[in-house]
């Protein structure tokens, strides 16, 4: 369980407690302060300490085991394509643009040339809301994104594990409220300490054109064109037919820095 | 009752050391969300704005539009600035606006020009001081009855004396355009949604900054 287990459990105690005996609140408070012979100032210091204390584990652990699309976690990391399905954004009902992976294969067998040698590696600056993508020292290409506003992007060196030309999102509530079918060209990053079950990745988004300003979940949301020149340019490397990457195959390295603005 | 203190002493302890390790742990992650990765390579603002040249194209996000600029040939200070659509279902080029301008009033093309649908584009340029946006039709036709285009600055600025536009950020949705604003003092004020389907501007509680 761990230290910050242990914590946890210690408050949920409390509040459970609390709940239950809501008259007592003072009482507890009293008999805890009689206890520990502090003086009344000093323990309620040390009591808002704890409080506050509580509040940022609790927001810690949900921040770590939360999902960037909420609604659709496990769905979205599988490969999805639904035309006739209409999308919401923003309380607003859309036609996500349609997807045609038999076209996709002619287009792609067309492209495909690179001539860039070096490392890849993708840079993503939340200040400057920029995605750049060098191979070794040669920059090849750079865009405007849109990272977390409602959700943080994850900070740190990641991996993309997988690949997926298209997929299925939703999640949120209320106003907030978004389904998203045919979301184009997702990349799926992970690292050891966010998983990639809680599916962060790189994708086109074509429900807004707010690039340069915090706009998603937590996903980093690209220009449908700059996101298929990220995702033919990115490893693992995929065949023409292929709408999925091969499960277990390394990446190119994600380095996420900064802070949305 | 020494044992009993002896015991609550040793909690006491255990709980300030939770504090200063929350304490840690909160600083800790503070320092790495500042930190850039040693990449040694220069960082650079992109400008697309940058439209002084004589033609310009832009595509739409999703690459099936784009949206071309001529600068006529300058005289007397003035040029004749015209933009065309062109998209992949028709070949020939649709003129949506024409506008002659000063050096001090030149439209510029925005970052984030297009709607997510490509049905409308928003413009901007300076006038008599103040920076204005337009909105116009891809397809050439009226957005208003008998009006090519909407200009926002003077729609908000008539509705809401309270606030003056910063700046106008691209599109939060179909529809719906991103308006930041100022209150008149110079404080930071809300953002708003310029909604197209019927020109009026919903304030928003968050700001997209």
């Amino acid at each position: 369980m761990g230290t910050v287990g242990t914590i946890i459990a210690y408050y949920r105690f409390i509040i459970k407690f609390l709940i239950r005996f809501p008259g007592k609140y003072l009482l507890v408070f009293i008999m805890a302060r009689k206890k520990t012979k502090l003086s009344p100032a000093v323990f309620a210091v040390f009591s808002i300490a704890i409080v506050i204390l509580g509040g940022f584990l609790f927001k810690q652990r949900s921040n770590q085991s939360a999902c960037a699309n909420s609604l659709s976690c496990k769905e979205s990391l599988e490969l999805s394509v639904n035309n006739d399905e209409q999308a919401v954004f923003a309380g607003i009902a859309l036609m996500p643009p349609k997807i045609d992976l038999s076209k996709d294969l002619e287009e792609t067998a067309v492209l495909g040339t690179e001539s860039q040698t070096g490392e890849k590696r993708i840079e993503v600056d939340l200040s400057t809301q920029t995605v750049k993508a060098y191979s070794g020292d040669s920059l090849y290409m750079e865009a405007k994104v849109s990272t977390g506003k409602w959700f943080p992007t994850p900070t740190g060196e990641f991996t993309i594990w997988r690949k997926i030309r298209a997929t299925k999102m939703s999640g949120g509530q209320g106003a907030d409220y978004y389904y998203l079918p045919n979301v184009p060209y997702v990349m799926f990053f992970s690292n050891a300490k966010v998983a990639g079950s809680r599916g962060f990745s790189l994708h086109g988004a074509y429900w807004h054109d707010n690039f340069g300003h915090a706009m998603s979940h937590g996903c980093v949301n690209m220009r449908t064109i700059d996101a298929k020149k990220l995702y033919e340019w990115a490893d693992p490397p995929m065949e023409p037919d292929q709408k999925v990457s091969t499960p277990g195959e390394s990446g190119t390295k994600i380095i996420i820095y900064g802070q949305a603005p | 009752m020494d044992k009993h203190r002896s015991i609550l002493f040793i909690k006491m302890l255990s709980v300030a050391a939770l504090i200063t390790l929350g304490v840690i742990v909160v600083g800790s992650i503070k320092v790495k969300n500042e930190i850039a990765p040693a990449s040694g390579l220069s960082e650079s603002k992109i400008e697309v704005q940058a439209v002084e040249e004589e033609n310009l194209d832009i595509p739409s996000p999703d690459g099936t539009y784009t949206l071309a600029l001529k600068n006529g040939r300058e005289l007397n200070g003035i040029v004749t600035q015209i933009f065309f659509i062109t998209s992949e279902s028709s070949a020939t080029p649709i003129k949506i606006f024409e506008k002659d301008s000063n050096e001090d009033s030149r439209i510029v093309i925005p970052e984030n020009t297009f709607s997510p649908d490509n049905k409308f584009v928003f413009l901007k340029f300076k006038d008599l001081g103040k920076t204005r946006y337009i909105v116009l039709r891809t397809d050439g036709k009226d957005i208003k009855e008998d009006t090519k285009s909407v200009e926002i600055e003077s729609l908000f600025s008539e509705a809401h004396p309270d606030f003056v536009i910063t700046d106008v950020t691209g599109w939060g949705a179909n529809g719906l355009i991103v308006v930041n604003t100022d209150d008149v003092n110079g404080k930071i004020g809300p953002s708003w949604w310029f909604d197209l389907s019927n020109f009026s501007f919903i304030r928003l509680t968050t700001r997209f900054n």
